[in-house]
């Protein structure tokens, strides 16, 4: 499994859940697989995908799932605790995990990056109170995993996606034109009723 | 010193303005600047406590991402923690919300810069327009010209509270 196949059965089983991806090679990468009027992309703010995806799923309180990166969870581990301490919180979280804090796609890690790649997650999400927690290996134990507690949330949940296997380079960085293409806020704001015109 | 915000009838009238303008829900970090405030929005509607403010922020994006009209209670020292967020997830998309930052008077280091001075200048360069509760004016004035940026023309504004500012006890 590598970063590309977990996006894209990220996107093959959340048809009609709202997707904050967090911002870096990771949303674009996203966004090149397939833009929809449900996915948000963080265009900055690393981190905070997990706490947009909360405010999400509190407003909402329908299943919303939130991708981030290795990196971007050691930076707001206080977005976990949040999510965890909302016990009835329908959210999602996954990380694809490369297991390096280093950007997504960059090679060669330093010393102190593999040291940040032993920091223990799952055990961070425990202990944070998620409902559930798992760690996937293999792309069809995740896309079985992903599948079922989408179907079924009803409280935080945290799936660890480990990635084993290289990609090709991601869209590049485009700058403010990334931003502009973002999905405008007053679109977005009719969310709920877009899923449900989705829905029917 | 008791300050505006911790004056309970200033505390009580904001927290009905803002509740009545429409704002809900909020969310703070555990501060104590404006905790009389705090206190009537929790009793009245709740405020969702997190552990810090540039959650908050992003929390208060995803509720209006999805159709809310949220209200983040900041201090002045927490605005500048929150740059990134503002400058990344708030200003480019004019996500609606409201910030309401209380204002010291006194820099937290002899010398340092003035508080208020800061917060005026920070969310003037971070693209957000700030309105500032003024003892000369009512106190609903104020919060129906935030109400109005936020709701009406769905841009993020700031609500800014000093903190023990001369007459606005009185």
């Amino acid at each position: 499994m590598n970063m590309d196949s977990a996006i894209r059965a990220i996107i093959t089983a959340t048809r009609h859940q709202p997707v904050i991806f967090t911002s870096g090679e990771l949303g674009r990468a996203a966004r090149d697989i397939a833009d929809r009027p449900t996915h948000f992309y963080l265009a900055g703010s690393t981190g905070l995908a997990s706490s947009t995806g909360i405010g999400v799923a509190l407003q909402t309180h329908g299943t919303t799932v939130v991708v981030d990166g290795y990196g971007s969870v050691l930076t707001n581990l206080a977005g976990m605790v949040t999510a965890g301490m909302l016990t009835d919180l329908p959210l999602v979280h996954i990380v694809l995990d490369d297991t390096w804090y280093t950007p997504a796609g960059a090679t060669a890690p330093t010393s102190t990056a593999a040291r940040a790649g032993r920091a223990d997650l799952c055990g961070m999400a425990r202990a944070a109170g998620y409902t559930r927690v798992h760690t996937l290996d293999t792309l069809e134990e995740f896309v079985r995993t992903i599948r079922r507690e989408i179907a079924t949330c009803t409280a935080p949940v945290f799936l660890r996606c480990v990635l084993h296997d290289g990609d090709a380079p991601a869209p590049k960085n485009t700058g403010v034109a990334y931003l502009d293409s973002a999905v405008p806020f007053p679109e977005q704001r009719s969310w709920p009723d877009w899923i449900n015109d989705l829905a029917a | 010193m008791t300050n505006f915000v911790q004056n309970i009838d200033a505390a009580e009238e904001l927290c009905d303005e803002l509740i009545a303008a429409g704002f809900t829900p909020f969310v703070s970090t555990q501060a104590d600047t404006m905790s009389a405030l705090h206190e009537a929005l929790d009793d009245r509607v709740g405020v969702l406590i997190v552990p810090r403010d540039d959650n908050a922020i992003g929390i208060a994006a995803g509720m209006s991402l999805a159709g809310g009209c949220p209200a983040v209670l900041l201090s002045d020292a927490g605005v500048s923690g929150c740059s990134d967020a503002i400058a990344s997830l708030v200003n480019p998309h004019q996500t609606p919300l409201l910030l309401v930052v209380s204002l010291g008077e006194e820099p937290a280091v002899e010398g340092g810069s003035n508080p208020r001075r800061l917060t005026e200048l920070l969310m003037s360069e971070l693209g957000i327009q700030s309105v500032t509760i003024d003892a000369s004016e009512r106190m609903a004035v104020r919060v129906k010209l935030v109400r109005e940026i936020v709701r009406e023309h769905l841009r993020p504004a700031a609500l800014l509270v000093p903190l023990d500012t001369d007459g606005l006890l009185t």
